[in-house]
């Protein structure tokens, strides 16, 4: 990101990266990238007009444990670090997580959490927030009030860009364990689909494969990867809108304003093109797994870049 | 009110992945409405999602009232926005979803109560305001949703696909209703559609997108009566711009075996841009051919014999899918009683064809 190689520049010793790599981190201004990274500037080397500038293009980052009510430190040390709550009621053994991150979020905390009561009603437990723009609503494992609803309201009543990952059926034993799972998950989704605001759990099972088998694939399927990587664009986005209206000639030929028989000819070129035809379930599984698998690698090359430059 | 102006814009989420918006400039007068209008993928959210704020503009200004505001946050850029969902807090009265972002802004409760009742009188609403959304039908709802955004004054609305979720009939009788809204509140309105007839309908002026790309700007009659290419052609109007291979001689075009005298001023700018001796691709509009009649003037020149596939008679007009020279073409007529494998006679409305590069796919006349 050119724009912190800047401010490295700018402020030379002052500047660091991660929380964790700083003696005394409450000597910094903590601020938060798109890309979901952490830097810090030193306080006394900030005038009060860089850091309005700082917030107006990152977002402020927090390192202080937010004020917690009890019951929210409770699940927290549950979430986090595995510690079970003493002296406090039964808990559920099943409950529903909905992490969030939000982006340009300027209002009060407790504003927000006051909206995602009021959404979700009589299944809401709590809202635990991990630094002042992500954290994750502890859900009663019932109900199906879609969430998307939730991102448009927030959207609308306060102006900033939020995306949210729903995790139904979480056993809440072993909670720690599960959820960092869950975290490292909703990171990447965000990474690779930046423009997508919501994410379903289970929808993220192939990325989660993707994901682990990164290192074998890279050799294992390296002609298949070949293929899907040659395809171009245009294929790969015919194939996409394919597959998004369930095989459905005519839909997505509409959705991709070409003639159907336009769309037909683009399949059976990547058909012959990659020897899978996307007509068929099987090869479509394992094509869509391998258009997710060379997103994954791009995108994976451009953060290893990033980092050695 | 606010005049929007976006400077040659552009947008990438990422640098291994392409621009997802490509230099869109567009000065956006105060009081207008502007639609944004293309297929699935176009980026027409990603630019409205700019304008609010949600998404940082990759390169480029973007000024409301003369104001850059590229560093601006969302909260303090004046706008109000509403979503395809109706967004609404279940489990709030009507009164209390449309109150709800004026209360976490510290209004006070006797200016609140102002407004919510001045947007429920506007919309309509006023005897549902202690109804819960549950209790409301599709369209109220909606109404709902656009009273939220109503009640924070805002300097400009901006609507993505906000109509989506209705039903075909609640969707025509909600577009008229945010048309009259528009003009009664005269509030800057950039609206996100893919639905051409919706852009159509409500729009002083329409932007067409295509992969990132303004492809036309222009009120509904220029896009309609001149697009600027093959796709614009197609994609406004139902049923579409009907499309033909052409080849321009000195004195003459041909479509297939037939030659066609064109009106001078086509012929001569046809000319004189080179394409004598080319091929073309000629475009016409469904209604701007109708059933041959030695009445109207018509020669066996501007006329093309074919046979009717189907016939549709609706009532008010009739449509003919046939085909001449192998080519599929759409006709839309007054009623007649055509049928399904009648030979016809049609002639075409020569003032009304238009030319296409064929490479380029712009239009030449």
């Amino acid at each position: 990101m050119p724009i912190l190689d800047t401010l490295k520049r700018m402020y030379r010793d002052a500047f660091i990266e991660q929380p964790e790599s700083a003696e005394d981190p409450k000597a910094f201004d903590w601020f938060r990238t798109k890309d979901d990274r952490i830097f810090g500037i030193r306080r006394e080397h900030l005038s009060a007009n860089e850091r309005q500038l700082l917030k107006l293009t990152f977002t402020p980052y927090s390192i202080e444990p937010l004020n917690r009510t009890k019951k929210q430190q409770a699940w927290a040390n549950l979430l986090y670090d595995n510690v079970p709550p003493v002296n406090t009621p039964v808990l559920p053994q099943e409950i529903r997580l909905v992490y969030f991150v939000l982006h340009r979020f300027e209002d009060r905390h407790r504003n927000l959490n006051a909206a995602i009561k009021s959404f979700f009603n009589r299944s809401y437990l709590t809202t635990i927030w991990k630094t002042t723009s992500e954290g994750v609503i502890i859900l009663k494992n019932r109900g199906d009030r879609s969430c998307e609803e939730l991102i448009d309201l927030v959207t609308a009543d306060f102006y900033c860009d939020i995306m949210m990952l729903n995790v139904p059926d979480v056993v809440v034993s072993g909670l720690s364990e599960t959820s960092s799972r869950h975290r490292l998950l909703f990171q990447l989704a965000r990474h690779l689909f930046p423009n997508q605001k919501y994410f379903e759990y289970v929808h993220l099972f192939p990325l989660m494969l993707v994901h682990a088998f990164a290192d074998q694939s890279r050799f294992e399927i390296k002609e298949w990867r070949a293929r899907i990587g040659s395809l171009p664009p245009e294929l790969v986005q015919s194939i996409n809108v394919y597959f998004h209206h369930n095989f459905n000639l005519s839909t997505a030929a509409g959705a991709l304003y070409i003639h159907r028989n336009s769309l037909q000819y683009r399949l059976d070129r990547v058909h012959r093109m990659t020897g899978l035809d996307p007509k068929q379930f099987h090869d479509a599984v394992i094509i869509s797994l391998l258009l997710l698998n060379d997103h994954y690698e791009r995108w994976a090359a451009e953060q290893k870049k990033e980092s050695e430059s | 009110m606010a005049s929007i102006v976006l400077n040659h814009v552009k947008k990438h989420y990422a640098k291994s992945e392409g621009l997802a918006v490509k230099d869109f400039h567009l000065d956006i007068k105060d009081k207008e409405f502007i639609v944004l209008v293309g297929p699935s993928g176009c980026g027409k959210s990603t630019t409205l999602r700019m304008i609010a704020g949600l998404e940082e503009i990759s390169e480029g200004d973007l000024y409301i009232n003369d104001k850059r505001v590229n560093d601006v946050a969302p909260k303090d850029r004046d706008i109000a926005m509403v979503f395809q969902n109706y967004a609404l807090y279940p489990h709030m009265t009507v009164y209390g979803n449309m109150s709800f972002g004026l209360k976490i802004r510290k209004f006070k409760k006797s200016e609140i109560d102002k407004r919510v009742r001045e947007a429920a009188r506007v919309l309509g609403l006023e005897e549902y305001l202690n109804r819960k959304p549950k209790a409301l039908s599709g369209g109220q709802r909606q109404r709902v949703a656009l009273g939220r955004a109503m009640v924070r004054n805002p300097q400009v609305f901006l609507m993505d696909e906000p109509l989506s979720n209705l039903d075909a009939k609640l969707r025509v009788q909600m577009r008229s209703e945010i048309a009259k809204l528009h003009s009664r509140l005269n509030t800057t309105t950039i609206y996100v559609t893919h639905d051409q007839t919706e852009a159509m309908t409500m729009a002083d002026r329409i932007v067409i997108m295509k992969d990132g790309e303004i492809q036309q700007i222009g009120t509904p009659e220029e896009v309609y009566n001149d697009p600027a290419n093959i796709f614009v052609g197609g994609f406004i109007g139902s049923p579409p711009m009907n499309f033909i291979p052409a080849t321009l001689s000195e004195t003459h075009v041909q479509i297939g075996d037939h030659s066609i005298s064109l009106p001078e001023e086509k012929l001569s700018k046809l000319k004189k841009e080179n394409y004598v001796g080319k091929e073309l691709i000629a475009g016409i509009r469904p209604e701007n051919i109708r059933l041959a009649s030695s009445a109207a003037g018509d020669s066996s020149e501007n006329t093309f014999t074919a046979t009717i596939d189907v016939a549709e008679l609706l009532g008010s007009e009739s449509i003919l899918y046939t085909k001449i020279h192998e080519t599929s073409f759409i006709v839309k007529t007054p009623p007649t009683s055509v049928r399904n494998g009648d030979p016809v006679d049609l002639a075409f409305d020569l003032e009304k064809l238009r030319f296409f590069d064929p490479e380029s796919e712009k239009l030449i006349v």
